[in-house]
Protein backbone atom coordinates (compact mmCIF):
# COMPACT_ATOMS: atom_id res chain seq x y z
CA UNK A 1 0.00 0.00 0.00
CA UNK A 2 1.17 3.35 -0.70
CA UNK A 3 1.30 5.94 1.78
CA UNK A 4 1.16 9.58 0.70
CA UNK A 5 1.87 12.63 3.19
CA UNK A 6 2.11 15.98 2.76
CA UNK A 7 3.88 18.19 4.79
CA UNK A 8 3.67 22.56 4.57
CA UNK A 9 7.26 23.69 5.65
CA UNK A 10 7.19 27.72 6.01
CA UNK A 11 4.31 28.00 3.61
CA UNK A 12 5.60 25.79 1.17
CA UNK A 13 3.78 22.58 0.66
CA UNK A 14 5.42 19.14 -0.87
CA UNK A 15 4.68 15.36 -1.07
CA UNK A 16 6.42 12.27 0.39
CA UNK A 17 5.18 8.55 -1.24
CA UNK A 18 6.44 5.05 0.52
CA UNK A 19 5.53 2.00 0.19
CA UNK A 20 7.45 0.66 2.89
CA UNK A 21 6.57 0.34 6.77
CA UNK A 22 9.10 2.98 8.29
CA UNK A 23 7.47 2.34 11.60
CA UNK A 24 5.69 5.02 13.78
CA UNK A 25 9.00 7.01 14.82
CA UNK A 26 10.70 7.19 11.92
CA UNK A 27 9.35 10.47 10.35
CA UNK A 28 8.17 12.38 13.65
CA UNK A 29 10.59 14.85 13.09
CA UNK A 30 7.90 15.85 10.14
CA UNK A 31 5.02 15.03 12.31
CA UNK A 32 4.50 19.08 13.37
CA UNK A 33 4.22 19.78 9.18
CA UNK A 34 1.41 17.84 8.38
CA UNK A 35 -1.36 18.98 6.32
CA UNK A 36 -4.17 17.67 4.82
CA UNK A 37 -3.65 16.98 1.02
CA UNK A 38 -5.65 20.16 0.27
CA UNK A 39 -6.42 21.41 -3.27
CA UNK A 40 -3.39 24.00 -3.28
CA UNK A 41 -1.25 21.49 -4.91
CA UNK A 42 2.21 21.01 -4.05
CA UNK A 43 5.86 22.27 -4.64
CA UNK A 44 7.48 18.67 -5.27
CA UNK A 45 7.16 14.84 -4.72
CA UNK A 46 9.56 12.42 -3.78
CA UNK A 47 8.91 8.88 -4.18
CA UNK A 48 10.93 6.50 -2.12
CA UNK A 49 11.47 3.37 -4.66
CA UNK A 50 12.60 0.15 -4.74
CA UNK A 51 14.41 0.65 -7.96
CA UNK A 52 15.88 3.52 -9.77
CA UNK A 53 15.98 2.45 -13.40
CA UNK A 54 19.21 3.98 -15.76
CA UNK A 55 16.83 6.21 -17.52
CA UNK A 56 19.18 9.09 -18.57
CA UNK A 57 22.75 9.08 -19.62
CA UNK A 58 24.52 10.88 -16.70
CA UNK A 59 27.77 13.16 -16.18
CA UNK A 60 29.65 13.55 -12.74
CA UNK A 61 29.43 17.62 -12.23
CA UNK A 62 30.88 17.18 -8.83
CA UNK A 63 31.43 15.84 -5.31
CA UNK A 64 30.88 17.61 -2.15
CA UNK A 65 32.46 16.15 0.64
CA UNK A 66 31.72 17.86 4.34
CA UNK A 67 31.27 17.03 7.87
CA UNK A 68 27.37 17.36 7.55
CA UNK A 69 27.14 14.99 4.15
CA UNK A 70 29.05 13.68 1.13
CA UNK A 71 27.04 14.75 -1.71
CA UNK A 72 27.82 13.59 -5.71
CA UNK A 73 26.08 15.32 -8.25
CA UNK A 74 25.09 13.77 -11.40
CA UNK A 75 23.30 15.59 -14.66
CA UNK A 76 21.96 13.77 -17.78
CA UNK A 77 21.57 16.28 -21.22
CA UNK A 78 18.11 16.94 -20.88
CA UNK A 79 18.75 18.84 -17.67
CA UNK A 80 17.66 15.60 -14.88
CA UNK A 81 20.01 15.39 -11.91
CA UNK A 82 20.99 12.48 -9.78
CA UNK A 83 22.10 13.09 -6.62
CA UNK A 84 23.92 10.60 -4.52
CA UNK A 85 23.55 10.99 -0.66
CA UNK A 86 25.61 10.15 2.24
CA UNK A 87 26.50 10.23 5.78
CA UNK A 88 29.87 12.27 6.02
CA UNK A 89 32.43 9.03 5.97
CA UNK A 90 29.78 6.43 5.62
CA UNK A 91 30.16 3.77 2.22
CA UNK A 92 27.11 3.53 1.94
CA UNK A 93 24.37 5.97 0.11
CA UNK A 94 21.24 7.22 -1.41
CA UNK A 95 20.34 7.83 -5.08
CA UNK A 96 17.82 10.41 -6.27
CA UNK A 97 16.53 11.35 -9.65
CA UNK A 98 15.63 14.46 -9.85
CA UNK A 99 13.62 16.45 -13.28
CA UNK A 100 15.25 19.76 -14.33
CA UNK A 101 13.04 21.99 -12.14
CA UNK A 102 12.90 19.98 -8.56
CA UNK A 103 9.67 19.05 -9.05
CA UNK A 104 9.42 15.30 -9.49
CA UNK A 105 11.58 13.17 -7.90
CA UNK A 106 12.48 9.12 -6.96
CA UNK A 107 15.10 8.28 -4.25
CA UNK A 108 16.58 4.97 -3.58
CA UNK A 109 17.47 4.38 0.03
CA UNK A 110 20.22 1.65 1.53
CA UNK A 111 18.49 -1.13 2.57
CA UNK A 112 18.83 -1.61 6.01
CA UNK A 113 21.38 1.19 6.56
CA UNK A 114 21.02 2.92 9.93
CA UNK A 115 21.88 6.62 8.29
CA UNK A 116 18.68 5.84 5.81
CA UNK A 117 16.57 8.60 7.47
CA UNK A 118 19.78 11.05 7.35
CA UNK A 119 19.51 10.56 3.65
CA UNK A 120 15.96 10.42 3.31
CA UNK A 121 15.94 13.97 5.27
CA UNK A 122 18.74 15.55 3.35
CA UNK A 123 17.25 14.38 0.07
CA UNK A 124 13.86 16.17 1.05
CA UNK A 125 16.12 19.74 2.10
CA UNK A 126 17.76 19.45 -0.95
CA UNK A 127 14.46 18.71 -2.66
CA UNK A 128 12.98 22.08 -0.50
CA UNK A 129 16.08 24.20 -1.36
CA UNK A 130 16.45 23.88 -4.95
CA UNK A 131 12.48 23.88 -5.55
CA UNK A 132 12.41 27.12 -4.00
CA UNK A 133 15.70 28.84 -4.80
CA UNK A 134 13.42 31.10 -7.03
CA UNK A 135 10.49 31.64 -4.34
CA UNK A 136 12.69 34.61 -2.21
CA UNK A 137 13.20 31.90 0.19
CA UNK A 138 16.58 30.41 2.18
CA UNK A 139 17.20 27.43 3.52
CA UNK A 140 20.05 28.33 5.64
CA UNK A 141 22.71 26.66 7.77
CA UNK A 142 22.29 28.15 11.51
CA UNK A 143 20.64 27.85 14.37
CA UNK A 144 18.07 30.47 15.79
CA UNK A 145 16.38 32.01 18.81
CA UNK A 146 12.80 32.84 19.41
CA UNK A 147 12.29 35.51 21.62
CA UNK A 148 8.81 36.79 21.79
CA UNK A 149 7.63 37.28 17.96
CA UNK A 150 11.06 38.03 17.45
CA UNK A 151 13.88 35.68 15.85
CA UNK A 152 17.59 35.44 16.35
CA UNK A 153 19.81 33.84 13.47
CA UNK A 154 23.25 32.25 14.25
CA UNK A 155 25.50 31.76 11.50
CA UNK A 156 29.49 30.17 11.55
CA UNK A 157 30.65 27.16 10.47
CA UNK A 158 30.53 23.44 12.00
CA UNK A 159 32.10 23.94 15.48
CA UNK A 160 32.28 27.09 16.04
CA UNK A 161 29.39 27.89 18.41
CA UNK A 162 26.36 28.33 16.89
CA UNK A 163 24.61 26.11 19.00
CA UNK A 164 26.76 26.65 22.17
CA UNK A 165 25.68 30.74 21.66
CA UNK A 166 22.17 29.68 21.37
CA UNK A 167 22.12 27.51 24.13
CA UNK A 168 23.66 31.02 26.38
CA UNK A 169 20.95 32.66 25.13
CA UNK A 170 18.01 30.02 26.51
CA UNK A 171 20.41 30.54 29.78
CA UNK A 172 20.72 34.18 30.45
CA UNK A 173 18.39 35.91 27.67
CA UNK A 174 15.07 35.83 29.35
CA UNK A 175 12.05 34.19 27.17
CA UNK A 176 14.34 32.97 25.22
CA UNK A 177 13.33 29.58 23.00
CA UNK A 178 15.11 27.59 20.42
CA UNK A 179 13.07 27.68 17.07
CA UNK A 180 15.82 25.47 15.09
CA UNK A 181 19.11 24.32 15.71
CA UNK A 182 20.54 23.71 12.27
CA UNK A 183 18.56 24.15 8.89
CA UNK A 184 15.95 26.96 9.32
CA UNK A 185 14.02 28.18 6.22
CA UNK A 186 14.32 32.23 5.77
CA UNK A 187 11.25 33.91 3.94
CA UNK A 188 11.57 37.55 2.25
CA UNK A 189 8.41 39.41 1.88
CA UNK A 190 8.01 42.95 1.01
CA UNK A 191 9.45 44.98 4.25
CA UNK A 192 9.91 42.30 6.73
CA UNK A 193 12.05 38.99 6.66
CA UNK A 194 10.05 35.95 8.26
CA UNK A 195 12.64 32.57 10.25
CA UNK A 196 10.58 29.33 10.43
CA UNK A 197 11.17 26.19 12.04
CA UNK A 198 11.27 23.10 9.86
CA UNK A 199 11.75 19.09 10.39
CA UNK A 200 15.56 19.83 9.88
CA UNK A 201 18.02 20.39 13.01
CA UNK A 202 20.66 18.76 12.73
CA UNK A 203 21.29 16.52 15.71
CA UNK A 204 19.15 18.95 17.75
CA UNK A 205 15.41 17.61 17.80
CA UNK A 206 13.67 20.97 17.73
CA UNK A 207 11.24 20.37 15.25
CA UNK A 208 9.19 22.95 15.21
CA UNK A 209 5.96 24.63 13.20
CA UNK A 210 6.75 28.09 14.17
CA UNK A 211 7.82 31.79 12.80
CA UNK A 212 9.41 34.78 14.12
CA UNK A 213 10.00 37.76 12.34
CA UNK A 214 13.82 37.59 11.89
CA UNK A 215 15.41 40.60 13.54
CA UNK A 216 19.18 40.32 13.07
CA UNK A 217 21.61 37.91 11.88
CA UNK A 218 24.90 37.20 13.79
CA UNK A 219 28.10 35.12 12.58
CA UNK A 220 29.56 34.18 15.12
CA UNK A 221 33.84 33.77 15.51
CA UNK A 222 35.54 32.17 18.40
CA UNK A 223 37.81 34.50 20.29
CA UNK A 224 39.27 35.23 23.48
CA UNK A 225 37.37 38.21 23.92
CA UNK A 226 33.46 39.53 23.26
CA UNK A 227 33.04 42.14 20.88
CA UNK A 228 30.38 42.92 18.41
CA UNK A 229 30.52 44.62 14.84
CA UNK A 230 27.52 45.98 12.13
CA UNK A 231 28.76 44.56 9.00
CA UNK A 232 28.55 46.80 5.58
CA UNK A 233 26.33 45.60 3.04
CA UNK A 234 29.43 43.55 1.42
CA UNK A 235 30.62 42.23 4.63
CA UNK A 236 26.66 40.88 5.17
CA UNK A 237 26.26 39.57 1.56
CA UNK A 238 29.51 37.70 2.15
CA UNK A 239 28.32 36.43 5.69
CA UNK A 240 24.94 35.28 4.79
CA UNK A 241 25.32 33.62 0.71
CA UNK A 242 27.62 31.03 2.26
CA UNK A 243 25.11 29.96 4.68
CA UNK A 244 22.38 29.32 2.15
CA UNK A 245 21.93 25.75 0.65
CA UNK A 246 22.44 26.39 -3.17
CA UNK A 247 24.18 25.39 -6.55
CA UNK A 248 26.20 27.95 -7.09
CA UNK A 249 27.13 26.26 -11.06
CA UNK A 250 23.50 26.38 -11.86
CA UNK A 251 22.69 30.03 -12.89
CA UNK A 252 18.92 29.70 -11.89
CA UNK A 253 18.99 28.68 -8.59
CA UNK A 254 22.47 31.10 -8.04
CA UNK A 255 20.45 34.21 -9.25
CA UNK A 256 17.40 33.44 -7.29
CA UNK A 257 19.53 32.35 -4.31
CA UNK A 258 21.18 35.87 -4.47
CA UNK A 259 18.07 38.19 -5.48
CA UNK A 260 16.64 36.63 -1.92
CA UNK A 261 20.51 37.42 -0.06
CA UNK A 262 19.85 40.93 -1.67
CA UNK A 263 16.52 41.70 0.01
CA UNK A 264 17.49 39.83 2.75
CA UNK A 265 20.66 41.97 4.14
CA UNK A 266 18.60 45.05 2.84
CA UNK A 267 16.37 44.50 5.24
CA UNK A 268 18.08 42.66 8.27
CA UNK A 269 21.11 44.14 10.56
CA UNK A 270 24.08 41.93 10.16
CA UNK A 271 26.89 41.52 12.61
CA UNK A 272 29.87 39.68 13.21
CA UNK A 273 30.56 38.75 17.01
CA UNK A 274 33.72 37.62 18.09
CA UNK A 275 32.91 35.56 21.28
CA UNK A 276 34.03 33.20 24.20
CA UNK A 277 30.99 30.46 24.85
CA UNK A 278 29.69 33.00 28.23
CA UNK A 279 26.81 34.78 29.62
CA UNK A 280 28.88 37.74 28.64
CA UNK A 281 28.74 36.89 25.06
CA UNK A 282 24.71 36.51 25.12
CA UNK A 283 24.62 39.74 27.32
CA UNK A 284 26.65 41.29 24.56
CA UNK A 285 24.68 39.70 21.42
CA UNK A 286 21.11 40.43 23.03
CA UNK A 287 21.80 43.93 24.23
CA UNK A 288 23.01 45.26 20.79
CA UNK A 289 21.07 42.92 18.43
CA UNK A 290 17.44 42.72 20.43
CA UNK A 291 16.17 46.38 20.68
CA UNK B 1 44.20 38.74 -21.08
CA UNK B 2 40.79 37.22 -20.47
CA UNK B 3 38.68 37.41 -17.32
CA UNK B 4 38.58 33.66 -16.36
CA UNK B 5 35.64 31.08 -16.69
CA UNK B 6 33.28 30.70 -13.67
CA UNK B 7 33.27 34.41 -12.45
CA UNK B 8 30.13 36.49 -12.51
CA UNK B 9 29.79 40.32 -11.75
CA UNK B 10 26.53 40.55 -9.65
CA UNK B 11 25.20 43.95 -7.75
CA UNK B 12 24.65 44.14 -3.93
CA UNK B 13 22.73 47.19 -3.00
CA UNK B 14 24.56 50.23 -4.96
CA UNK B 15 27.67 47.88 -4.97
CA UNK B 16 29.69 45.45 -7.36
CA UNK B 17 30.99 41.87 -7.23
CA UNK B 18 32.35 39.30 -8.83
CA UNK B 19 31.65 35.77 -7.21
CA UNK B 20 32.90 32.39 -8.44
CA UNK B 21 29.72 30.92 -9.10
CA UNK B 22 30.94 28.38 -12.05
CA UNK B 23 32.49 25.14 -11.67
CA UNK B 24 35.34 25.68 -13.33
CA UNK B 25 35.65 28.29 -9.53
CA UNK B 26 34.30 26.20 -7.43
CA UNK B 27 36.79 26.61 -4.72
CA UNK B 28 36.75 29.87 -5.56
CA UNK B 29 35.62 31.05 -1.70
CA UNK B 30 36.38 34.93 -2.30
CA UNK B 31 34.27 37.97 -2.88
CA UNK B 32 35.57 40.25 -4.84
CA UNK B 33 34.23 44.10 -5.02
CA UNK B 34 34.55 46.21 -7.59
CA UNK B 35 34.23 49.99 -7.89
CA UNK B 36 31.34 51.24 -10.71
CA UNK B 37 34.41 51.96 -13.35
CA UNK B 38 35.59 48.74 -12.74
CA UNK B 39 32.38 47.13 -13.47
CA UNK B 40 31.62 48.90 -16.29
CA UNK B 41 35.62 47.52 -17.68
CA UNK B 42 34.51 43.87 -16.83
CA UNK B 43 30.92 44.17 -18.20
CA UNK B 44 32.60 45.17 -21.74
CA UNK B 45 35.28 42.68 -21.93
CA UNK B 46 34.02 40.07 -20.49
CA UNK B 47 34.16 36.73 -22.85
CA UNK B 48 36.98 38.69 -25.02
CA UNK B 49 40.48 38.69 -25.30
CA UNK B 50 41.84 42.26 -24.08
CA UNK B 51 44.75 44.06 -22.85
CA UNK B 52 45.35 47.33 -20.66
CA UNK B 53 44.99 49.13 -24.16
CA UNK B 54 41.83 47.98 -24.32
CA UNK B 55 40.62 48.98 -20.88
CA UNK B 56 42.39 52.44 -20.88
CA UNK B 57 40.55 53.05 -24.51
CA UNK B 58 37.44 52.15 -22.70
CA UNK B 59 38.24 54.30 -20.02
CA UNK B 60 38.61 57.34 -22.43
CA UNK B 61 35.74 56.70 -23.89
CA UNK B 62 33.27 56.79 -21.09
CA UNK B 63 34.64 59.23 -18.57
CA UNK B 64 37.15 61.47 -20.97
CA UNK B 65 39.98 61.63 -19.42
CA UNK B 66 43.44 61.60 -20.71
CA UNK B 67 45.12 58.83 -22.50
CA UNK B 68 48.18 58.61 -19.82
CA UNK B 69 46.38 59.03 -16.59
CA UNK B 70 43.68 55.94 -18.64
CA UNK B 71 46.55 53.49 -19.28
CA UNK B 72 48.02 53.80 -15.94
CA UNK B 73 44.37 53.21 -14.20
CA UNK B 74 43.91 50.49 -16.83
CA UNK B 75 46.93 48.68 -15.61
CA UNK B 76 46.39 49.31 -12.04
CA UNK B 77 42.78 47.50 -12.57
CA UNK B 78 44.37 44.70 -15.30
CA UNK B 79 47.26 43.72 -12.06
CA UNK B 80 44.32 44.14 -9.59
CA UNK B 81 42.11 41.42 -11.61
CA UNK B 82 45.11 39.30 -11.83
CA UNK B 83 46.30 39.16 -8.15
CA UNK B 84 42.56 38.33 -7.58
CA UNK B 85 42.62 35.62 -9.37
CA UNK B 86 39.67 36.12 -11.47
CA UNK B 87 41.75 37.28 -14.74
CA UNK B 88 44.87 35.84 -16.36
CA UNK B 89 47.05 36.31 -18.82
Amino acid sequence: MENNFFYQVAGHRFRLSFSEDFGKDALGNYTPFLVPEGKGGYLFRLSVVDDLPDKYLYEQVGQFDNDIAAIGVFKSENGYFRFHIGYPGSRSYCAMDVDAAFRVAQVKLPAGDKHRFFCLNNCLMLLYAFSTANLDTLMMHASVIKNGADGFMFLGKSGTGKSTHSRLWLDHVEGSELLNDDNPVVRVFDGKAIVYGTPWSGKTPCYRNEEALLKGIVKLQQAPLNQIKTLSLLQAYAIVLPACSSMRWEEEIASGIHRAVEKLIGMVPCYRLECLPDKAAADLSASTIKK
Amino acid sequence: MRIKQGFKLRTVGKEYIVAGEGLAQIDFNKLISLNRSAAYLWQEVEGKDFDEQTLADLLVSKYDIPAGQALADAADIATNWIEAGIAER
